[in-house]
């Protein structure tokens, strides 16, 4: 008996010793000297840059922020799989704007409407991508006026801005004799597009699989919203939409004459012009299509083209200054098609959350945090380290202008960006769109098919909702 | 006559009036109570829970408690039969099942056949050949990946310079993209029919071949009426696990094809992850997940009733 006695109290002590060496999963160190708060991103450049200035505020103020940097592939599950067990590691989240509607109707991110009035200068941003950073129910493209405080219910900050743009091969658009062959063969010269039109005869002229130069490199691949976006500011720049948001109708917007046109000439543009495999692209891809000389034009997200100018990983010259000399950029210049003109460029960026689930001190301190990165001298830094701002007096700057090659272009595309839904069910819309698209873009089927399918399928999704007129 | 000494036998009523409540049975279910009642945490009561959900209507990341919807989540997915629904995801995890299993069956016996002999230097032929099954599959879904790249991939190199034949983009058409998953998993996967067909064959009694020997039996005779009724209980074994473990295809087609291009490559194990944890519906993704399960037991009871029919035999 005293040995059994022994043993259980040997097996208890034991148990008492690992939790007390290895610690509880998630705890933290009882010793630790500083206050530490987590925010939650995932692993890219922007991300180190907010560390580089968390390790800095914790010299000023003594708290360390730590950022948490899951790969991109599963930023959304880390994030909703700690927001669907209440309880989250972070205080914070920086979310794609799109996730704004399930976050919100959940519960998992509070207000800050009377935060955002009291601490931030919103005159100072572009209501509509503050907006979108922000705001729920969505501010709608071509609401006018400043931003609802008011009557609208805001529980972001715009954390980091970002669109997309093309960059382009300047040095190819200079030679005189690729100036004498366009001009010859489409009779304007070869400039910098004018149009979406004259973007596809560019790349078409460009196109010579032989010599393994091609016209042009986008994000094609399944997953996330990569093609989504590719195939969003066509059908956008054709006139096209892809829903109503009053009625939440699909049908007869996704798949209307425009938005088909639109993804006709993508799917061109990926299956003609495009190097082979492209249909798996995604950033990584399309930058080293550029830097490996192999396309002229390439469309992708601004926050990436830091990558295009690292020696170590181009071919397009030694030195930053002498890949400056081939590489160029420009926003998409819009289209007048079927009488109506219109110009967009897709938003990326995201925004600043807090967590429902962290403790009423760390939101705190997380607002705290926020109020130190959004003033001028931290949002200097920000696009001085390499990330983008959303305060529209910085982007217009002489000084955040001068700070990057493509930054002129960047200065003038938040005024002509525009997002898709956050509604609460956009994943599954999301993966639909995404999926079906690369299916057009790859030539399984059509762009009118693929369109229809689509329509059909998010008709579904937002019927099961019972929340939309378009379906009683 | 054996009896418990005097001093034992006092020594035992001493400690049941020390402590009448901590009988041997007791101490014993004390010492197993951690483990059952993570096992109960841990899998029983998800069980059960997951089974009820999956006649909801529920999300989990949701604040509305889970609506009762009957078999509404089973009938959508058996009767979704629309491009990329469903019931037409089956469909192709059906034929990639049927394709690798039979193709590793296939490859995995018949190198057997060959490996069983003892040739020299046939110990680490054998290792080498046992590799790919101890790599992790993500590992082997992303080399492949780059393998089969249409511009710095190896095997269009191979065949565009070595063959003259002009590159293919595997992975960015259907049937070549699901023939590339195919490939990737019988490459990974006939190690280990491999390893159950070289055992199985190992242990067939050297005195039966002998003597169908003597009696100037064929080689195709022998292999008829003495091997492969011999070893076929071990070869049905390795095809229940292989065909279980092809159905919960899952790591291979995420790094490999991403289950492009479109949804072509999207097995159904792909489709219960995507359903739980990016669409969040709980009560479509355990409805789905429990038609698995039911479809795993339905095959391996027709595996095991051959089994168990030659085993009679």
């Amino acid at each position: 008996m005293k040995a059994r006695m022994m043993r259980l109290a040997m097996s208890i002590a034991l148990i008492v010793a690992l939790f007390g060496t290895i610690g509880v999963p998630g705890a933290r160190p009882a010793h630790a000297a500083m206050r530490t708060l987590h925010i939650a991103w995932f692993e890219f450049t922007s991300a180190d840059i907010l560390q580089t200035l968390g390790n800095q505020y914790a010299k000023e103020k003594g708290v360390q922020i730590i950022v948490d940097r899951p790969p991109l592939a599963q930023w959304q599950s880390s994030v909703f799989n700690q927001f669907a067990a209440h309880k989250t590691s972070f205080a914070a989240a920086v979310l794609d704007s799109q996730w704004l509607g399930q976050a919100v109707t959940e519960h998992d991110v509070p207000e800050l409407t009377s935060w955002i009035k009291q601490n931030l200068p919103v005159n100072q941003f572009d209501p509509y991508l503050f907006a979108a950073y922000s705001q729920y129910p969505q501010r709608l493209p071509g609401t006018t006026g400043g931003l609802d405080l008011a009557h609208g219910h805001f529980y972001g900050l715009p954390w980091f801005a970002d669109a997309k743009m093309f960059a382009y091969r300047k040095d190819w658009f200079a030679d005189p004799a690729n100036q004498k062959a366009f001009m010859a063969k489409y009779h304007h010269p070869l400039r910098v597009p004018q149009s979406m039109d004259e973007i596809v005869q560019i790349a078409d002229f460009f196109t010579q699989p032989d010599k393994g130069i091609y016209g042009y490199a986008t994000h094609e691949q399944v997953g996330y919203d990569a093609a989504a976006e590719t195939f969003l500011p066509w059908c956008w720049n054709y006139g096209g939409d892809i829903w109503n948001p009053a009625t939440g109708a699909v049908e007869g917007y996704i798949n209307s004459p425009r938005c088909v046109h639109a993804l006709e000439l993508v799917d061109h543009l990926t299956q003609k012009d495009s190097p082979p495999g492209s249909g798996r692209n995604f950033i990584a891809e399309v930058t080293t299509d550029m830097n490996q000389g192999k396309v002229a034009l390439m469309e992708s997200w601004l926050c990436c083209f830091a990558g295009l100018f690292d020696p170590k990983a181009s071919t397009l010259g030694k030195t930053k200054a002498e890949i400056a000399q081939k590489i160029g950029f420009f926003n998409y210049p819009g289209e007048t098609y079927m009488g109506k003109h219109s110009r967009y460029a897709p938003l990326g960026g995201q925004g600043f959350a807090l967590s429902a689930y962290a403790s009423k001190a760390d939101q705190q301190a997380m607002l705290d945090f926020a109020k130190w990165f959004f003033t001028p001298r931290i949002q200097k830094e920000w696009y001085q380290l390499g990330s983008t701002p959303a305060n529209s007096v910085i982007l217009h700057s002489k000084d955040f202008i001068n700070a990057q090659p493509w930054n002129p272009e960047t200065s003038q595309v938040f005024g002509m960006v525009k997002d898709f839904w956050n509604m609460p069910e956009y994943a599954p819309m999301l993966k639909v769109m995404n999926d079906t698209v690369n299916a057009s873009m790859t030539g399984q089927m059509s762009a009118k098919a693929a369109l229809d399918l689509i329509a059909k399928k998010q008709a579904s999704i937002l019927a099961a909702t019972g929340r939309y007129s378009a379906y009683k | 006559m054996a009896t418990a000494t005097p001093s034992a036998s006092v020594e035992g009523l001493r400690r049941q009036r020390r402590r009448p409540w901590l009988t041997d049975r007791r101490m014993a279910f004390l010492f197993i109570a951690p483990s059952v009642i993570l096992l109960l945490a841990i899998s029983i009561f998800p069980l059960i829970w997951s089974v009820y959900l999956s006649f909801t209507r529920y999300k989990v990341t949701g604040i509305e408690a889970p609506v009762w919807v009957g078999l509404s989540n089973y009938h959508t997915i058996l009767t979704n039969n629309d491009l990329y629904d469903d019931w037409h995801i089956f469909q192709v995890t059906a034929v990639i099942v049927f394709c690798a299993v039979t193709l590793e069956f296939l490859l995995g016996f018949g190198l057997a056949l060959i490996l069983v002999r003892k040739f020299p230097g046939r110990g680490l032929i054998l290792t080498l050949m046992l590799t790919p099954m101890m790599l992790a599959p993500v590992i082997v879904g992303l080399f492949w990946r780059f393998m089969l790249d249409a511009t710095f991939g190896v095997v269009n190199y191979m065949q565009s310079a070595w063959l003259h034949l002009p590159r293919v983009d595997y992975l960015d058409q259907p049937n070549t993209a699901i023939g590339s998953l195919i490939v990737a998993d019988v490459w990974m996967w006939t190690p280990f029919m491999l390893l159950i067909s070289v055992a199985g064959l190992s242990a067939i009694p050297r005195y039966l071949t002998e003597a169908a020997l003597v009696d100037r039996a064929s080689a195709w005779f022998r292999f008829r009426q003495i091997t492969l009724p011999l070893v076929w209980p071990l070869l049905l074994i390795a095809l229940i696990f292989r065909t279980i473990d092809a159905i919960k295809l899952f790591d291979l087609a995420f790094t490999l094809t991403g289950g492009g291009p479109g949804q072509s490559t999207l097995t159904v194990s792909y489709l219960l992850f995507t359903k739980a944890f990016n669409d969040y519906d709980t009560g479509s993704s355990s409805a789905l997940a429990y038609i698995i399960l039911i479809m795993v037991i339905a095959l391996a009871n027709i595996y095991i009733r051959n089994l168990n029919k030659v085993a009679s035999a």
